[in-house]
């Protein structure tokens, strides 16, 4: 089903920012993720969708390094990343979400952003007392930056409370907004809308084009199909581990094994009936 | 709020001690001054002997404080690294050695000190390398038998004076006493090396207060407090956890093999007899008692310990003439015990702790 997709093949060669090749994972004699080959051109949103325990979760888990892969190679910007520890991942560039928020409770909503600001001089610990006025200098352009995404994500009157108190949805927003302090290259989200309100999803879909606009790379894994299909580029469908379609969102609504993935081996023999019944 | 309103404010408004916890904090630590002053028999020597014994905990327990208040590591084996940081200064200086009384050592009293610290270091790296990847359970679990395990090394070890220890490695400590010491200690009746340590003691718990305030209200205390809340979010965001877990470890070995150095200083011989678990675990009291994870708790911790444990000590005594005075020395420390119980009932973030933090725990 990969040739549904002309433009991967066509502009791979220098569009492609990360791609994993015969990457698997098995937890015991579950195959969690067996994919031959995912690309993911730089630039573009791109969804990854499937059934519950397809393995999407776990393929990105694998490419953030918190999951190590049992084979295979993962390279983002030409570098193979295959066995780097995920904090060096994140600072290439390749940050990523959680399914299950990881909030860090017991700090504020602010310290949660700017903790995740890169390159802090007062990351260091001798610099915490020989550069005091550098890292106020560096404190205060963190600050101002982290509150303009709050703002944006309407966070701004939550900034000084704990982020534990937060709602789930709110969780969900801040861990988004907390990925892109960290300025990254590429953001895997996994499922970033679930449980936002859906006209502050639909403002957060349209930042994401915008910052897709000036760059940035998305793959993100959503069960909402309007979702998917509004700001998707490219549409990528796993089922028990492996990639079973790929395309634009219509080539992919259209493949019958999606569907078949979707609704169960039923559907497929409902199909072939259908097809079979048709003169 | 606007983006302006917001910028002024500041960072850690919420994350600071609260002030009604920290009046009521200070008013506690005061009492059990004021407790320690008003007693019958009260003699300079007595207060100056307990609020020595306070300041050694106190910079064990800031020890604690930054690897498990703000890194969430559970070191139970503090003692550990106090022996290493005791040891390494009482070895350097002069001192007599073991049954025979060797005499050794000539390293001045700076360096020596520094050796006690990088000691606590090392201790640090080594123990903290193979375990801090692991859940947190585990390194509490090792740490207890790394320091049991060293202090059965140094009664074995003829080179480390075996039961019998060091002794007489306070001279070097007692020659830099400033003049002006010896008149004070003159109007208060006490020794002059007595009040000198005092003094040096709680010059340290100023100094490691200090130090403490501006690492953690950094960055880098920011990244800490991450890695305790949740190392993989702080992992996802590109930070090292593991180098940031293995150098609280790292300072917080520096800060327990200084206080390795009071307390050696403070009991005037060492041998492996003075290092036992419950070295540790007075240490900890404190730390739970002032509020794990607050600056100055731990501090405070130390002195209203030591202030219950010494003037509860003829208590029974004086209720019940009859009994043992054995029976009547152990009796404080049930006093203590109940203490603490009562304590994490109504408080559980200790005096100066945050309870907002400890309801925030379970998600
Ligand atoms: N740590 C683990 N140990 C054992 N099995 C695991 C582990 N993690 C994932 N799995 C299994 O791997 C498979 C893929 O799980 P994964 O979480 O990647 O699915 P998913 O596509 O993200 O599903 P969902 O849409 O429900 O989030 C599932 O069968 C799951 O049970
Ligand atoms: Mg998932």
């Amino acid at each position: 089903m990969r040739s549904n997709d002309v433009r991967s093949s066509d502009t791979r060669s220098n569009d492609v920012i990360l791609s994993c090749r015969g990457v698997r994972k098995h937890f015991g004699g579950v195959v969690a993720v067996e994919v031959a080959e995912f690309d993911v051109e730089r630039n573009t949103v791109t969804a990854l969708i499937g059934p519950n325990g397809a393995g999407k979760t776990t393929l990105f888990d694998l490419i953030t390094g918190f999951v190590d892969p049992d084979g295979g190679t993962i390279v983002f910007e030409e570098t193979d990343i295959t066995d780097k520890p995920a904090h060096a991942i994140a600072r290439d560039g390749l940050v990523r979400t959680f399914q299950l928020t990881r909030i860090l409770n017991k700090m504020t909503v602010l310290e949660n952003m700017m903790l995740a600001a890169r390159q802090q001089r007062g990351e260091r610990v001798q610099n915490t007392f020989f550069r005091r006025r550098d890292i106020a200098h560096q404190e205060a352009e963190i600050k101002v930056r982290a509150l303009a995404l709050l703002e944006r994500f309407s966070l701004l009157p939550l900034a000084y409370e704990y982020a534990g108190r937060l709602s789930g949805g709110q969780k969900k927003l801040l861990e988004l907004a907390r990925a892109l302090m960290t300025d990254p290259t590429m953001v895997l989200l996994d499922e970033p809308m679930a449980g936002v309100n859906p006209a502050l999803g639909e403002q957060l879909l349209r930042y994401v084009l915008e910052l897709r606009d000036e760059g940035m790379t998305f793959l993100f894994v959503e069960h909402d199909m309007d979702i998917v299909m509004r700001i998707s580029d490219r549409v990528v469908v796993m089922a028990t581990g492996e990639i079973i379609s790929d395309g634009t969102a219509d080539d992919v609504r259209s493949d019958p094994a999606v569907l078949a993935a979707y609704l169960g081996d039923h559907a497929q023999e409902d199909i072939a009936e259908a097809e079979g019944e048709q003169p | 709020m606007t983006i302006d309103e917001a910028r002024t404010t500041d960072t850690e408004a919420p994350g600071r001690d609260s002030s009604s916890q920290q009046a009521i904090g200070t008013l506690i630590a005061l009492l059990a001054l004021l407790w320690l002053f008003w007693s019958a028999d009260f003699a300079w020597v007595i207060v100056l002997g307990v609020l020595i014994k306070a300041a050694v905990y106190a910079v064990s327990a800031m020890s604690l404080n930054l690897e498990f208040g703000y890194t969430g590591l559970l070191n139970f084996g503090q003692v550990g690294f106090m022996l290493v940081g005791a040891y390494t200064y009482a070895l350097l200086i002069p001192h007599e050695l073991g049954r025979a009384g060797t005499a050794g050592g000539s390293w001045p009293l700076w360096a020596a000190v520094i050796a006690a610290m990088v000691a606590g270091v090392l201790l640090g790296l080594v123990l903290g390398v193979p375990t801090v990847r692991l859940r947190g359970d585990y390194l509490a679990i090792v740490t207890i038998a790394i320091a049991e395990i060293l202090r059965l090394v140094v009664r074995a070890l003829p080179g480390l004076g075996q039961s019998f220890g060091v002794i007489k490695y306070n001279e070097p400590f007692d020659d830099l006493m400033p003049g002006f010491v010896e008149d004070w200690a003159q109007a208060l009746d006490v020794p002059p090396n007595q009040l000198w340590l005092f003094l040096v003691a709680w010059l340290t718990v100023v100094a490691v207060l200090g130090a403490m305030a501006l690492m953690i209200r950094s960055p880098w205390g920011r990244v800490l407090r991450g890695v305790r809340d949740d190392e993989d979010a702080v992992r996802a965001l590109g930070k090292n956890a593991f180098w940031y877990k293995l150098q609280s470890l790292m300072i917080g070995g520096a800060i327990a093999g200084l206080a390795g150095v009071l307390f050696a200083i403070d009991q005037g011989q060492i041998s492996p007899a003075k290092f036992l678990p419950l070295v540790t675990f007075y240490a900890w009291t404190a730390l739970i008692l002032g509020g794990a994870g607050s600056l100055v708790g731990p501090v405070a911790g130390s002195v209203i310990f030591w202030v219950i444990l010494t003037q509860t000590s003829s208590l029974a005594g004086d209720l019940f003439p009859e009994w043992s005075s054995t029976a009547v020395s152990a009796t404080r420390f049930i006093l203590m015990g109940a203490l603490i119980m009562i304590l994490m009932v109504f408080r559980p973030q200790g005096l100066f702790g945050k309870r907002e933090e400890l309801s925030l725990e379970i998600q």
